[in-house]
């Protein structure tokens, strides 16, 4: 170990030991020093000054070193006011009452905020009303002092004590709130600090230069000291609410910022936002991730270089509409750098300031391939699923009356060939027999023919009831014959009810709601299935319903069985999209399709708007 | 020897009934009716039977349910053979309950008769052999 560093180490221990008393001695040179800068510019006599910055140096000092250092301030103050040629008593009683004054304030401050009651901007109010008492403190053990010492008359008591307190009062309002910044919160306050030095002294400028040149002319306006303190007082607390403000948006926007960022980086949906003219500036991760293009790569038009080449049309289309004022929303597709197909379904909005004017827009992109191409594969299985059923029924409709004619052919044969005579009655019996049987055939292929054909687009026309319902009996009658389930027919005769619309469509429903009806009395004991007709001519409306002995339709399934591909049944079996199609067909013939759930069945029913008849034979 | 044969045609559809009972009649083999599957059942609890030809679908019965009593029968049973339409019921699934054959609808009669007749020869040369052992 060196001398130097021997030295150094005994200096730091020194240091250490006599760390507070240097503190008190530093508290003596700064406040001397700071009084006798205000002492400068004392106007009413040596003693008050307009601008005693040494109130608001005390307390800085109290504040961050202790109480302990109203040693040196009291050190301070008697010398500098000894100094003004006071004499020794009455200058311990003016620096205990400069003492007192910041002692006081930093107390009394301290414990009013303790429990943490008051906001930011109350706490400054709070402050300013302890520091208008704290001076009053030391302006009127100074005032009184310089009475009784005869330095001041009678008369000047009032202006001497307002130019002594609103002084301290100044001198604190500028340095106390920078001192207590520096205390509770590290944050970068020097340039702050600065600027409230810099302020603090064109303020004591202001002061010194209306004191000595206006009130040092016109000693009563010195009242007027009183409304300077209050105006700039009140300007500091303004300054402080306007700080609170700003820091609580500021607090909020970052609030906002964070959830934001949280929202769109950890979002399975993709986020982006375009300035006013559709200039990408953000696109979230999902975004990237769904297109496989980097966000920088994105920016300005460079999103469209994701859009697939055959929906580029499309999306340029809805984006103009949705500049032009229309909701954006629409399916296409990106197409990534490496060739794969996103399916997405996209939605925009614009943006609005306050005044409404659209300062950009907000999108969201959501990756829908899984789904999409799950329905196609749904379609198709149910396409080709009803394909087979139909098949099937057909096979089963038409194999036995080609057996019957086939038969029927040879046996023909059989009878005219061995003899070459001819029992013509038998012959007769037996053509007949083959020609009806041409005919059922026949009949199950124009049944076929009204369901293949695209009947959508054709005009409605004038139509009974009765047909539809044949057609749709006739393509199941069969089967409910076969397997036991007895079909019970409507009693009304049904011939003059008539409707505007397309029968083989209204027969496509009521098959749909036959086949279903089937399907639910399969596993029942019981089998029958019920078309019922009723007719309400008060409000010309024609219902047909279709009840069944199955177990019914849950409530809580009563409002999906429209939707396309629900379906109860196992899989394979249905489609799941029966209901919805007759659903549709029904509304285009401004009618409906329900569950009535007032009969005890099951019971569907569709209502069409019923068409006045011509004629009125009415039976029942 | 056909005389002897007695066949039970169990079919709903009228047609075909008169038809194949017209042609297996004329080969000399005798035949008798039932709508379905539960007269067909009444009439061979009654009745002594060689052979049972069914329909599959039928109301009041199917042929299926049909073929699962007559496995059930004690003694000596019918054989059954199935004419059907579409895809109702596979050959291997028939089997299991004792179904010899499928026939497909649309068949010829003659083709239908000439399957019987081979599979009676068959039967009665295992029968002879049976009782020559």
């Amino acid at each position: 170990m060196s001398a130097d560093t021997m030295i150094s180490a005994k200096l730091l221990k020194i240091f250490q030991l006599h760390r507070k008393s240097l503190f008190v001695l530093l508290a003596f040179i700064v406040y001397y020093l700071t009084a006798r800068l205000g002492l400068e510019v004392a106007t009413i006599n040596k003693q008050a000054s307009p601008i005693w910055p040494a109130t608001g140096v005390a307390i800085s000092l109290i504040i961050f070193f202790g109480p302990r250092m109203a040693i040196g301030i009291f050190a301070g103050a008697f010398l500098s006011n000894y100094q003004t040629g006071l004499n020794i008593p009455a200058s311990i009683a003016i620096s205990i009452g400069n003492t007192l004054e910041s002692l006081f304030f930093v107390l009394a401050f301290t414990r009013a905020t303790s429990k943490n009651l008051f906001d930011v901007h109350n706490k400054a109010i709070l402050g300013i009303f302890i520091l208008i008492l704290s001076a009053g403190i030391s302006a009127s053990v100074g005032t009184i002092v310089l009475w009784i010492t005869s330095v001041i008359p009678p008369t000047m008591i009032l202006k001497n004590w307002i130019t002594w307190w609103a002084g301290n009062f100044l001198g604190a309002l500028f340095i106390v709130p920078v001192a207590y910044k520096f205390k509770l919160q590290k944050f970068d306050s020097y340039k702050l600090a600065n600027y409230q030095i810099l302020k603090f002294l064109l303020v004591a400028g202001l002061v010194v230069v209306i004191n000595n040149f206006i009130f040092a002319s016109e000693p009563s306006l010195i009242y007027l000291q009183i409304f300077l303190v209050i105006i700039l007082s009140s300007v500091q607390g303004l300054k402080v609410k306007a700080q609170k403000i700003a820091e609580e948006i500021t607090k909020e926007l970052r609030e906002q910022k964070r959830n934001w960022k949280a929202l769109t980086e950890t979002s399975p949906v993709g986020i982006f936002l375009t300035d006013r003219s559709g200039n990408c500036t953000y696109v979230n991760p999902a975004w990237t991730k769904m297109t496989g293009l980097l966000s920088k790569d994105a920016f300005q038009q460079g999103w469209t270089q994701a859009l697939h080449p055959d929906d580029m049309q499309l999306v340029i289309k809805k984006w103009n509409m949705l500049v032009s004022g229309e909701t954006f929303s629409c399916d296409y597709r990106y197409i990534k750098p490496d060739g794969s197909v996103v399916y997405v379904t996209g939605q925009a909005l614009p943006l609005r300031d306050d005044k409404q004017e659209v300062t950009g827009y907000f999108g969201t992109v959501q990756n829908i391939t899984e789904l999409y191409l799950n329905q196609i594969a749904v379609a198709t299985s149910s396409r080709m699923s009803s394909l087979g059923q139909m098949a099937s029924g057909i096979a089963h409709e038409i194999n036995n009356p080609l057996t019957i004619i086939q038969g029927k052919a040879l046996y023909l044969e059989k009878i005219i060939d061995p003899t070459g005579k001819v029992d013509f009655e038998k012959a007769k019996i037996t053509i007949d027999q083959i020609n009806t049987t041409i005919q059922r055939i026949a009949k199950i292929i124009k049944g076929l023919q009204s369901f293949s054909r695209d009947t959508s687009e054709e005009p409605f026309q004038k139509s009974q009831i009765k047909d539809a319902i044949e057609i749709a009996l006739e393509l199941c009658r069969e089967r409910f014959f076969k397997n036991d389930t007895r079909l019970i027919l409507p009693k009304v005769t049904t011939s003059n009810l008539m409707f505007l619309g397309s029968p083989e469509q209204i027969s496509q429903v009521l098959l749909n709601l036959l086949n279903n009806a089937f399907d639910a009395t399969k596993a029942q004991a019981e089998k029958w299935v019920k078309i019922e007709i009723e007719v309400n001519r008060n409000e010309n409306r024609l219902l047909v319903f279709v009840s069944d002995s199955g177990v019914g339709v849950p409530p809580q399934i009563q409002t999906k069985i429209f939707e396309p591909f629900f379906t109860t049944k196992e899989v394979g079996s249905g489609t799941g999209l029966g209901l919805s199609i007759s659903k549709g067909i029904m509304d285009n013939h401004k009618g409906r399709l329900f569950v009535d759930s007032s009969k005890p069945h099951t019971t569907f029913a569709i209502e069409l708007p019923l068409l006045q008849e011509q004629s009125s034979e009415v039976s029942a | 020897m056909k005389k002897n044969i007695k066949i039970l045609l169990v079919e709903d559809e009228k047609l075909i009934r008169e038809l194949v009972k017209d042609f297996l009649e004329s080969d000399g083999f005798k035949v008798f009716e039932a709508g379905n599957g539960r007269d067909a059942f009444d009439l061979i609890k009654t009745n002594k039977f060689d052979l049972v030809i069914s329909d599959v679908k039928m109301p009041g019965g199917d042929g299926i349910e049909l073929a699962k009593n007559i496995q059930m029968l004690d003694g000596e049973k019918p054989i059954v053979i199935f004419i059907t339409g579409f895809g109702d019921i596979t050959e291997p699934e028939a089997l299991e309950f004792g179904v010899v054959k499928i026939i497909s609808k649309p068949f010829l009669p003659d083709d239908l008769v000439n399957f019987i007749k081979g599979l009676i020869t068959s039967v009665q040369i295992r029968v002879s052999l049976d009782s020559f052992h």
